[in-house]
């Protein structure tokens, strides 16, 4: 009995948001007449939610050390368009071999991120908030304002997104992936447990002789390289390269991350959650139009759905603390 | 009368003058003058670059472009000064200048416009600080992150894809008009920055900023309101961006939900420039004076010589962290070391040997 319980409130917040998402989808079910629980549907918004999902992984990685990451609409940006640009160039490059641009110049990104915030000791917000604006000038640098359009692809690249294997779509298999990938790294491997301790303590970790600075470099780079990797699907998904694409996705994964259960502070969140957040994005954006709201609405809900959701955490974790200290005066 | 001099007082006499020395040292090094002497650098570089520059009109035309950002400049500065941080401003601008289009839209006159306007900018800046202040595990980066996407929703909401053009006459004056020759801008920034500098330096207010900064709890315990004075600094925030709101309104002529993107960058370069650090208690309000200048002219500079927006962007971008990370630079070299860590191998080797 006392098991289930501590199972029951140790995963409250989890089954608070998948209990949220079920009550959305079946209020909005009822609402359209049955227009939300049909297959294709079902499969659209999970196709849709996937690059969400990856995204909100990576910076998963850099929250739970304490930090965080504005750049990464930039970062998503700058390698799509130049993984566009060099397809352009030279149309029989290997995908696989974009692939691996794509992930290099992510990681290369994260890291001048990871290496301002822990070596050179600049705030994470600040830091990023400056290579948020610095990564888009470069992409202008590179595009010159101009698009790569989807005739200058070629049909192979285009059609990575378009393709499914065991009747699912590809981008819900790179989720998959990417999700199971995080989920193995932060749960069963050191150097994902050591997120969890530099984000709970930096002092501590320091002191029982965990590489604080490089732990913190490591999550800016797996965070930039999830977001490299994205931009290429981005790209691929939607067709077209531009100067703006992707410019205030941050504003999305975030609120994600957050509505999750990450703590901002650092030290707290898991993979399950985050997964629920961004299906919980996913799912306000597609039935948004279901339900006939202007898409000018999005924005103000998603602001909204941030700020209750640190509000609630907020109020969860005095009550976690105060249960805690009655539990220690026993 | 030398043999009477206590030796005492001749070493005492001799540390103040070392002292005095170096804080005439100190005095010279200090980050405002670097900002000073940037400012003065930057002058002559546009004015080498341009035989107009000098110009009084041009020069009245060149601070429009720019000094409504530095209207937020110093109560962003207060904020720092707390270790705080408010990236909402730019959202508030956005939704104060559509609320007010609104009301002129309908017809209002324009004090009460302007009276709304600013009402709405205290109850958006009282609403960050009553979140920071109600919760205080949550740190104020995030929740001004989420009420700037908030704001900014809300303006896109009411506004969607269209703009509200129909002004007061008078509106158009806030920006363009001047007394003089010199900008009514102008004008009020400078009584902001004579207001602030009074504020932050002289009045028991202003130094409970830097107490807390410094320390939070300290000045908790030392009987300050801290959380009164929280509120209240992020309400004057909330009252200069929509300050700010108007005489940008009134330069574009109209307001739209996407006025102001990424002002909240400038703003903060412009006050972490000024040499106010982010982690609180430091920084002074002449050197974010110059400071604001010294972007402002920077961004006109680069505009002279047909440097693009991008580039600029790029550049701002870098200005962000170099003023931060050039005092963590000895920091860095400390930490690693190349010399050190190999003695600490060596170190290692020779123990294992033995």
């Amino acid at each position: 009995m006392n098991g289930k319980r501590n199972l029951f409130s140790r995963n409250i917040r989890e089954i608070v948001l998948a209990l949220m998402i079920v009550i959305i989808a079946v209020a909005v079910q009822f609402r359209t007449g049955g227009l939300f629980f049909t297959g294709s549907n079902i499969f659209d918004l999970l196709r849709e939610a996937s690059i969400l999902i990856m995204v909100s992984m990576g910076l998963m990685m850099v929250i739970l050390t304490g930090n965080i990451d504005l750049s990464i609409g930039s970062t998503m940006g700058l390698c799509g368009m130049l993984c566009a640009l060099t397809l352009k160039n030279n149309q029989d490059i290997p995908l696989i071999l974009l692939f691996l641009m794509a992930a290099v110049i992510g990681a290369l990104c994260g890291f001048l991120n990871g290496f301002i915030v822990a070596r050179l000791h600049v705030y994470a917000l600040i830091a990023t908030l400056a290579t948020k604006y610095i990564f888009r000038g470069i992409i202008y640098l590179f595009s010159g304002g101009a698009w790569v359009a989807q005739a200058e692809m070629t049909p192979e690249f285009i059609s990575i997104t378009t393709t499914s294997f065991l009747g699912i779509n590809s981008l819900i298999w790179f989720a998959i992936g990417i999700t199971g990938m995080s989920f193995v790294y932060l749960n069963y491997t050191r150097s994902g447990r050591h997120l969890f301790a530099v984000g709970n303590s930096q002092s501590a970790a320091e002191v029982t002789g965990i590489k604080v600075r490089l732990t913190q470099i490591r999550s800016f780079v797996i965070c930039g390289v999830i977001a490299g990797l994205a931009g290429l699907l981005w790209v691929c998904k939607y067709g077209n390269a531009q100067s703006e694409s992707c410019d205030g996705y941050e504003i999305s994964v975030i609120a994600s991350v957050v509505a999750g259960g990450c703590s901002i502070a650092g030290g707290e969140g898991s993979v399950a959650g985050v997964l629920l957040g961004a299906l919980l994005m996913g799912t306000l954006n597609n039935i948004l139009p279901l339900i006939r709201v202007s898409t000018y609405w999005q924005q103000a809900i998603k602001g909204f759905i941030i700020l209750i959701s640190i509000v609630i955490n907020a109020y969860m974790q005095k009550r976690v603390k105060k249960q805690e200290l009655k539990r220690r005066e026993l | 009368m030398m043999k009477h001099v206590n030796t005492e007082n001749q070493a005492d006499s001799r540390v103040i003058a070392v002292d005095r020395e170096r804080s005439l040292k100190k005095l010279l090094f200090r980050w405002e003058f670097t900002i000073i002497f940037l400012f003065v650098v930057i002058n002559i570089i546009n004015a080498m670059m341009s035989k107009n520059y000098l110009n009084l009109t041009n020069l009245s035309n060149t601070l429009k472009m720019f000094l409504d950002k530095g209207i937020i400049a110093f109560p962003m500065m207060m904020v720092l000064l707390l270790g705080e941080i408010d990236i909402s401003v730019a959202s508030q601008i956005a939704l104060t200048g559509t609320v007010m289009g609104w009301c002129a839209s309908k017809g209002a006159n324009i004090f009460v416009v302007v009276t709304v306007g600013i009402a709405l900018g205290a109850l958006l800046g009282w609403f960050n600080g009553f979140l920071i202040t109600k919760f205080t595990e949550l740190s104020s980066t995030i929740i001004t992150l989420a009420t700037e996407i908030l704001y900014r929703g809300l303006a896109w909401m009411i506004l969607e894809n269209n703009a509200y053009t129909a002004w007061p006459e008078a509106m158009h004056q806030f920006s363009w008009g001047s007394i003089g020759g010199i900008p009514i801008i102008l004008f009020v920034f400078i009584t902001e920055i004579l207001l602030f500098a009074y504020v932050v330096h002289f009045t028991k207010f202003g130094r409970s900023l830097y107490a807390m900064g410094r320390n939070e709890k300290a000045s908790l315990y030392s009987g300050l309101r801290t959380a009164r004075i929280k509120r209240i600094v992020y309400m004057v925030t909330g009252i200069f961006s929509a300050l700010a709101s108007v005489f940008l309104c009134s330069k574009l002529g109209s307001s739209r939900a996407n006025m102001a993107m990424n002002y909240e960058m400038d703003v903060i370069a412009m006050v972490i420039l000024g040499g106010v650090s982010v982690s609180g208690g430091v920084g002074n309000v002449v050197g974010v004076a110059f400071s604001v200048f010294v972007i402002g002219l920077l961004r006109y500079g680069l505009g002279l010589i047909n440097v693009s927006s991008e580039i600029i962007m790029i550049i701002i971008g870098t200005l962000l962290i170099v003023p931060i990370a050039i005092p963590n630079l000895k920091r860095f070299r400390a930490e690693s070391d190349f010399l050190t860590m190999l003695k600490r191998k060596q170190h290692r080797g020779q123990t294992q040997e033995g």
